[in-house]
């Protein structure tokens, strides 16, 4: 599945990243990004209702 | 004959094996196997000798300590043995030395196992099979040219091949559950908590869970017994009893309620004919001894690998971050390109991802209410060629593993028989969480009535 970022997003993504790659490596991880795309419109669909939030990992109480 | 914990530990405290021979018996396999397995990384043999003698002083003297006193044993590479090299089979820690003990390590040299060496791992138990690595990807012993499964590898081949009893493995999305399959052996991933991760070199900590891998269902309860445990040194670990997990064996499987999760194998990601006949046979046979099984249905395996995935990419990235920035060559190029996906993603992708975990989570509890177990696939068929494995296979098709870390809900895989190309294939049995004495029962009944248990592989018996 071709991905729907274009070359520059992708480019955009990896200096936020801070990863230092080479252009073989960025063209093959380029080329299979559709699949992961396809895993972000998956965990919004639908998207999860207010009462499903995370909140687990902080807790003012203590012992929890 | 290579025998199970059980059958070592009834002859060692009869005094009818000494833990000596045994640990010579399993070096000499290992000698004999490993040049072509790889299993181990790193061999100790001298300490493991050691340890044994030490061991059959200690049972001549005052009797075992319990089932695992003199048990040859191995651990998979990312956890932390103090002053034995712990490296995840990466470049990136070769030379790294522990000051001390996994909480798990030490639980089961306190129960007298004797650690044989280091097991090979998919890197950092994520990157494999990859063959530009310090050490090459272990194979599988039903046959060498064929995939293990990952990430536990080396303990999957090494308990296939009787080179050791038992092994630790790790499991965030079927890294004991994939090669406990592959391989024909049992590995049990437990309820997310029940084992201490603590000096566990980690993948994703919300999805990581430690867990034992062995021949048979009760040698699996065995060495859970003495992993498993309350360790304030890992926040997510479960302060709670740790029960018999040897208490419902032999009770058989009257009354238990059983939910296939058809869809999972039959439509979701449909599986071989002959992993299909064994789930089927599986319920068959339960249905035969008084449980009931009927059909259930929950989120798809798609929605949960997407949730699984988007978690575990994420928090492997932040692990791994200012190594990969630093320098990525370090890293083989399976394990570096999965990390990079790590570093695309956002966090609002992480945290849709924790939001879809919850809602998959009370769905599935929704369906299952009233079942004590479900059944389905734990891998798709038999082992694949190891030079044919796909570099992104889990973005081509969803597993079937990766569900009960997202519920963080115990499984145990079981082998079920054997396909077209001798290999061997598996089911997943899936429990509430806690439940694993129950989890033990089912899986013990079926595999008792069955005889898959007395084949080993071909080279194991050379």
């Amino acid at each position: 599945m071709p991905p729907t970022m274009t070359e520059a997003e992708f480019e955009a993504l990896l200096s936020r990243a801070g990863l230092p790659l080479g252009a073989a490596e960025k063209a093959g991880i380029y080329q299979i990004l559709g699949g992961l795309e396809a895993m972000q419109a998956l965990i919004r669909t639908p998207l999860p209702e207010a009462a499903a939030e995370p909140a687990t990992t902080f807790s003012a109480e203590p012992g929890r | 004959m290579i025998p199970s914990i059980a059958e070592a530990a009834a002859l060692i405290a009869a005094r009818k094996l000494s833990p000596v021979e045994l640990t010579q018996a399993c070096l000499a396999r290992i000698e004999a196997m490993d040049g072509t397995l790889h299993a181990f990384i790193r061999l100790e043999a001298e300490s493991a000798l050691a340890a044994a003698r030490a061991a059959e002083v200690r049972i001549m003297a005052s009797g075992p300590r319990g089932p695992l006193d003199g048990i040859p044993f191995a651990h998979k590479d990312i956890y932390c043995t103090a002053g034995i090299p712990t490296t995840a089979h990466s470049k990136v820690l070769q030379g790294h030395v522990p000051s001390a003990d996994a909480t798990t390590v030490a639980k089961l040299a306190a129960a007298g196992v004797v650690m044989l060496g280091k097991l090979a791992t998919h890197e950092f138990a994520f990157g494999g099979p990859s063959f530009d690595l310090p050490w090459p990807p272990a194979r599988n012993p039903w046959n060498p040219e064929h995939f293990t499964a990952g990430s536990s590898s080396g303990t999957g081949a090494a308990v296939a091949a009787g080179m050791i009893l038992g092994g630790t493995g790790s499991d965030t999305g079927g890294s004991i559950r994939g090669p406990a399959a592959l391989c024909g052996i049992t590995g049990i991933k437990p309820t997310y908590g029940l084992c201490s991760r603590a000096g566990i070199l980690p993948l994703a900590q919300s999805l990581d869970h430690a867990g034992p891998m062995a021949w048979t269902v009760e040698d699996c309860a065995i060495l859970l017994q003495a992993m498993a445990g309350h360790d304030a040194a890992d926040p997510a670990s479960a302060d709670r009893a740790v029960p018999d997990f040897r208490a419902e064996l032999g009770k058989g499987v009257k009354g238990l309620r059983i939910g296939l999760i058809r869809h999972f194998h039959e439509a979701d990601n449909p599986v071989s004919p002959a992993t299909l006949a064994g789930i089927d046979a599986a319920a068959d046979f339960f249905r035969a001894g008084g449980a009931t099984v009927r059909d259930v249905t929950i989120p798809s395996l798609a929605a949960f690998n997407a949730c699984g995935w988007i978690i575990l990419l994420t928090e492997a990235f932040a692990v791994h971050e200012t190594w990969m920035r630093r320098d990525p060559s370090l890293y083989g190029e399976l394990m570096r390109d999965r990390l990079v996906l790590g570093g695309l993603l956002s966090a609002a992708d992480y945290m849709q991802a924790q939001k879809q975990r919850r809602a998959l989570i009370a769905a599935t509890e929704a369906a299952t209410a009233d079942c004590d177990i479900l059944l389905t696939a734990a891998q798709p068929g038999e082992a694949p060629r190891i030079d044919a494995v796909p570099k992104w296979a889990f973005l081509e098709k969803p597993n079937f593993t990766m569900p009960f870390n997202v519920t963080g809900w115990p499984g145990i895989t079981v082998p079920t028989g054997f396909g077209d190309g001798g290999l061997p294939v598996a089911m997943q049995l899936v429990a509430r969480p806690f439940a694993e004495p129950m989890l033990f029962r089912a899986a013990d009944a079926y595999e008792k009535a069955h005889a898959w248990r007395s084949r080993r592989p071909a080279l194991s018996a050379a």
